[in-house]
């Protein structure tokens, strides 16, 4: 197999994956695309560097750290250029973007609790990109914690108290949410 | 004597996760036993959990995937095969036999230029190019020779980020890769020709690794570079990739192979 196959054998079925990533990093899916499309053209020049022993590890890591760069650019434009924010709340300082939860939801995901579905996707959104990612990592895309270690750059017992206190976060929004509606 | 709620918080989702073994899983599973408050929070945050997986997955990644393979297409005619091409080194330009003028100018450019457009090829010079590639390979071989490579120590993005501020004019990347086996070590100001420009450093085993910065356009070879040009060159077993982002210019020089430099450089 060449290269160029090798490569893709290995990276094509990561695509959703990485795009996922991004989308939730940069909640845009035109940038998200950019940004994998870009990933995957860097991981591509490395590959013939690559020696870990885990390629999705590697390949999320370079879609994570061009989502976090696009992410410091941004803020860059709008003077602050402080990585710190990466924890700092969103709040919703961009109505037209904060809005765009994901795809259309199938008509299963539609039975399964399709109230309080939508309650925790806008929660999501709401978080800082740092509690994000671990949720998205951990959830959607099953890592585990030396996994999520390795595309986020920290300890072990980081990704722990990281994921510990995005799940408190999220679940704090959402069942404040809940019982507001309740008393409605 | 059972654990308390709060001693117990941290952990719970580490248990649900299955990243809990020996003691501290079976402290765990006897508190869920026997504590209801607890029980429901992982109920709810498996719950939780259960609808980010349900709902977060984003669909429709084909059409990129066909995206990626033109541009993967174009990146195998611009490399013209699996290496990028090269800066002409130093040792070759002053030895190199005559060439034409414009045969240079198009050394250079085809050197330079991955992803660029035409700006840069007007306002580049084979000359200038030479230079700036000495001089920041000399800068390396400078530091490699000081006792204390850095002026602020630290692993912390979040230190040394910071310190540049006020000492040049740019704002730079900083990125703690010590997990991809690329410390961050730390950073230190330094000159190239008679401009101050920051560096920050990194290490791999035992391979220093420098980043010299500086504002785009500063300095000539980078002048009109547009974003995401970059560049590699090697001289006397030292490599050096450059490029542009966001109106910053990054020279990394390394005695690491290029292959090594090439996959620290694809994670910044
Ligand atoms: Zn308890």
């Amino acid at each position: 197999m060449n290269r160029r196959s090798s490569f893709e054998a290995q990276a094509v079925p990561h695509l959703a994956a990485a795009l996922t990533l991004a989308f939730w990093l940069v909640r845009s899916r035109s940038d998200a695309e950019d940004i994998v499309q870009n990933s995957y053209v860097r991981a591509y020049r490395a590959f013939d560097s690559f020696r870990g022993d885990n390629f999705k590890a590697w390949l999320l890591a370079i879609v994570r750290n061009q989502s976090l760069t696009w992410l410091s650019q941004r803020k860059r434009q709008s003077n602050v250029i402080s990585f710190d924010e990466a924890f700092a709340a969103q709040g919703s300082s961009e109505p037209g973007e904060a809005r765009i939860a994901s795809d259309v939801p199938s008509a299963e995901d539609v039975l399964i609790g399709e109230g309080e579905r939508a309650l925790v996707m806008a929660a999501l959104d709401q978080l800082p990109p740092l509690y994000r990612e671990v949720l998205v990592l951990r959830e959607i895309e099953d890592l585990s914690y030396q996994l999520i270690a390795s595309v986020t750059g920290v300890p072990i017992g980081t990704v722990m108290s990281r994921l510990a206190r995005a799940r408190a976060r999220l679940r704090d929004i959402v069942l404040a949410q809940e019982k507001k509606e309740a008393c409605r | 004597m059972p654990l308390s709620c709060d001693a117990i918080g941290p952990q719970l989702g580490a248990y649900c996760d299955n990243e809990l073994s020996g003691a501290e899983r079976r402290a765990v599973a006897e508190h869920l036993a026997a504590c209801p408050s607890c029980s429901a929070l992982v109920e709810t945050d498996r719950r939780l959990g259960d609808h980010i997986a349900g709902g977060g997955p984003v669909s429709g990644a084909g059409t990129l995937a066909e995206r990626i393979s033109l541009a993967l297409d174009r990146e195998e005619a611009d490399l013209g095969g699996a290496a990028l091409p090269r800066l002409p080194t130093v040792a070759s330009m002053r030895l190199g036999r005559r060439v034409p003028a414009w045969a240079q100018a198009a050394a250079v450019v085809l050197a330079c230029l991955v992803s660029a457009g035409a700006s840069w090829i007007a306002a580049t010079r084979v000359e200038t190019s030479d230079q700036m590639i000495r001089e920041v390979m000399q800068a390396h071989v400078r530091a490699l020779l000081q006792d204390n490579p850095v002026q602020v120590a630290s692993s912390d993005s979040h230190t040394v980020k910071p310190w540049f501020a006020g000492r040049v004019d740019v704002a730079p990347d900083v990125k703690d890769l010590a997990s991809a086996g690329f410390p961050l070590i730390g950073g230190r100001l330094d000159s190239i020709g008679d401009k101050r420009v920051g560096v920050v450093v990194y290490k791999h085993n035992l391979h220093w690794l420098n980043v010299y910065i500086s504002q785009a356009g500063a300095v000539a070879l980078a002048r009109g570079a547009p974003d995401g040009a970059r560049a590699e060159a090697t001289q006397n077993g030292y490599n050096m990739i450059c490029w542009t982002r966001a109106g910053v210019t990054y020279w990394a020089v390394s005695d690491l192979n290029m292959p090594e430099l090439r996959q620290w450089q694809a994670l910044m």
